[in-house]
């Protein structure tokens, strides 16, 4: 069970997290801090979603247990880099959940949102049809070739695949389709790297690793809402 | 797969040959539905109707909403990767729309050909497994049932063979079927009177689960057929049951025909593959392979018939993903030489 069913609020405050994070929101008052975004399309997206009304706008509820980009703005991230209006590759898109909510942050812009498993891009051709900013494709990461084809130049990379080089398509993707002087996100899954290592030293490779060719901005394990798994957000060299 | 930018009557298409026709998407949105009509109204399916009579005149078919069937043969194609770049150097908000409903009906048409034979035996093979567990769950309950009002019952091990009788049977004749099947009882006492409670839901009960074993026996058969179409040699070499989990496991077809031997060897045994890796436990010899015959009988040799055992599926796997006719029966045969 999802801990908050669909509690609709009325009375709720939401402010603005800050000026790094652009058309993301945050409850004020009650205990820690909860995530929301105002939706595109005026509903929820996904079942059992929390949804706030207020002025005549919708809000969806933007769990971190779910959405490793949440789970790095809720331990304080300095910036993720993302506005309206720009254009974002991103790489393992599964269900959609993240893409929803970076498909509400950049409202004007596009996603190209990249996943090959047949199975949950049933789910994520949904997500994208009820949203005008989302394009699937249904292509390898690694498939350079097909998604050249497919995907234009873009302001903002961002990866979730659960693959032994990550890191290397992390930095191939950002050679071949990121601006220069933007930002890029990755999520390293330690386990999917090597599982007999201890999850600090390959985060200290794959930093280095990032560091020959991007800068390093800033970084953060994402205990305890995902074990094992860190986000570092890159800048591209101009 | 291969796919070109086409102008049609005026219309922009992104087209691409299917076994001989021509398959085209409407990728300007030109049999979108118009502003403020969902998909599913009446509306919407006249206004299909119309354009598709529009288009019909200038020899373009409408296959459903967005798919078109183009006639005309000389049109001007244009590569993909060329419309990428000038949308790209165009730049706006509407040439990456264009570029969106690229990518959307590419994804359509890819996903229409995802739903194939391998997937449906890995989904055949999930309920085939569940339904061996929920099975035996409730066989055990109901024996725990059945043992209240007939403790006799404990002459018959075998799950189904006890669900077949109980729904069919008075408990007083199975009570006296079951103390014939029993040496030398002494009949005189009757240790065993049978004053059955709830019988008729004990009943029902035992016959809801011998349908279930029904439906296993069916779905395990349609397996063994699906196998037949889509991986004949995999299915000589390995059984149908088994080469159907493996392909579960490995997820495709495409994916266990690239997988070394030694991986296919270990496919369900991760868990202590893992172990071994991690804390240098022994390594495991088999995973789901050791319910073939051939290694259950191997006896001490488990290791070595698993790893050769594995080899031939590797091989059958390998023939059937690049369809290269039936080699099944000499695989089989050398690997039960090699066994002897």
């Amino acid at each position: 069970m999802r801990r908050r069913n669909q509690r609709r609020r009325t009375n709720t405050k939401l402010e603005m997290l800050g000026k790094k994070f652009p058309n993301i929101y945050s409850l004020a008052g009650g205990k820690g801090k909860r995530l929301f975004t105002e939706s595109l399309t005026g509903k929820e997206s996904f079942p059992e979603e929390t949804l706030i009304r207020m002025n005549g706008k919708v809000f969806r509820e933007w769990e971190p247990e779910r959405s490793k980009l949440a789970a790095a703005i809720m331990k304080d991230i300095s910036q993720i880099g993302i506005r309206e209006g720009m254009n974002v590759l991103y790489l393992g898109a599964a269900h959609g959940y993240t893409v929803s909510f970076i498909s509400d942050i950049i409202r004007t812009g596009m996603i190209f949102a990249v996943e090959k498993a047949p199975q949950v891009v049933r789910e994520l051709i949904l997500v994208s049809a009820e949203r005008k900013n989302v394009a699937p494709v249904l292509a390898d990461a690694q498939d350079f070739e097909e998604l050249g084809r497919r995907v234009p130049l873009v302001d903002f990379v961002y990866q979730d695949i659960a693959q032994q080089n990550q890191t290397e398509i992390f930095t191939r993707s950002c050679r071949a389709f990121l601006k220069p002087g933007h930002f890029g996100m990755l999520a390293v899954k330690a386990r999917s790297i090597d599982v007999s290592r201890k999850p600090k030293e390959i985060f200290n490779e794959v930093r280095r690793t990032l560091e020959r060719e991007l800068v390093v901005v800033d970084y953060r394990y994402l205990d305890p809402f995902e074990k094992d798994h860190c986000l570092f957000v890159c800048k591209k060299r101009n | 797969m291969k796919y070109a930018v086409k102008h049609y009557a005026g219309i922009l298409l992104l087209t691409r040959k299917d076994e001989g026709r021509e398959i085209s998407f409407d990728i300007e949105g030109v049999l979108a539905p118009p502003a403020g009509k969902s998909p599913e109204s009446s509306d919407w399916l006249s206004w299909i109707a119309l354009k598709e009579s529009e288009l019909k005149k200038e020899g373009i078919k409408v296959l459903d909403a967005g798919r078109i069937l183009a006639m005309e043969e000389n049109a001007d194609a244009v590569d993909l990767a060329v419309v990428k770049k000038a949308l790209e150097e165009a730049g706006n908000a509407e040439h990456l729309g264009v570029l969106r409903r690229i990518n959307f009906y590419l994804t359509l048409e890819s996903m229409r050909n995802f739903a194939v034979d391998d997937q449906m035996v890995i989904q055949a093979v999930a309920m085939h497994e569940e339904l061996a567990k929920v099975c035996n769950r409730l066989s055990s309950r109901l024996r725990e049932w059945v043992y209240w009002s007939l403790p006799e019952a404990r002459m018959v091990p075998d799950n189904r063979v006890l669900s077949e009788l109980v729904s069919k049977k008075r408990p007083e004749e199975l009570s006296g079927e079951l103390i014939g099947r029993m040496k030398s009882v002494d009949v005189s006492i009757k240790p065993f009177g049978a004053r059955p409670v709830m019988w008729s839901s004990i009943q029902k009960s035992a016959q809801k689960i011998l349908e279930l074993y029904e439906l296993r026996d069916s779905i395990e058969k349609e397996i063994e057929s699906l196998m037949e179409n889509c991986c004949p040699n995999l299915k000589e070499v390995a059984g149908a049951l088994i080469g159907a989990k493996l392909l579960s496991h490995a997820g495709s077809l495409k994916r266990l025909c690239s997988m070394p031997a030694s991986t296919i060897q270990l496919l369900g045994a991760e868990k202590a593959l893992f172990r071994h890796l991690t804390t240098g436990a022994r390594c495991p010899k088999h995973g789901l392979i050791i319910q073939h015959p051939l290694i259950a009988s191997a006896g001490k040799n488990r290791g070595k018939a698993s790893r050769m055992l594995a080899d031939k599926i590797a091989l059958a796997a390998r023939i059937d993903y690049f369809k290269g006719g039936f080699r099944g029966k000499q695989l089989r045969k050398e690997l039960e030489e090699k066994l002897r």
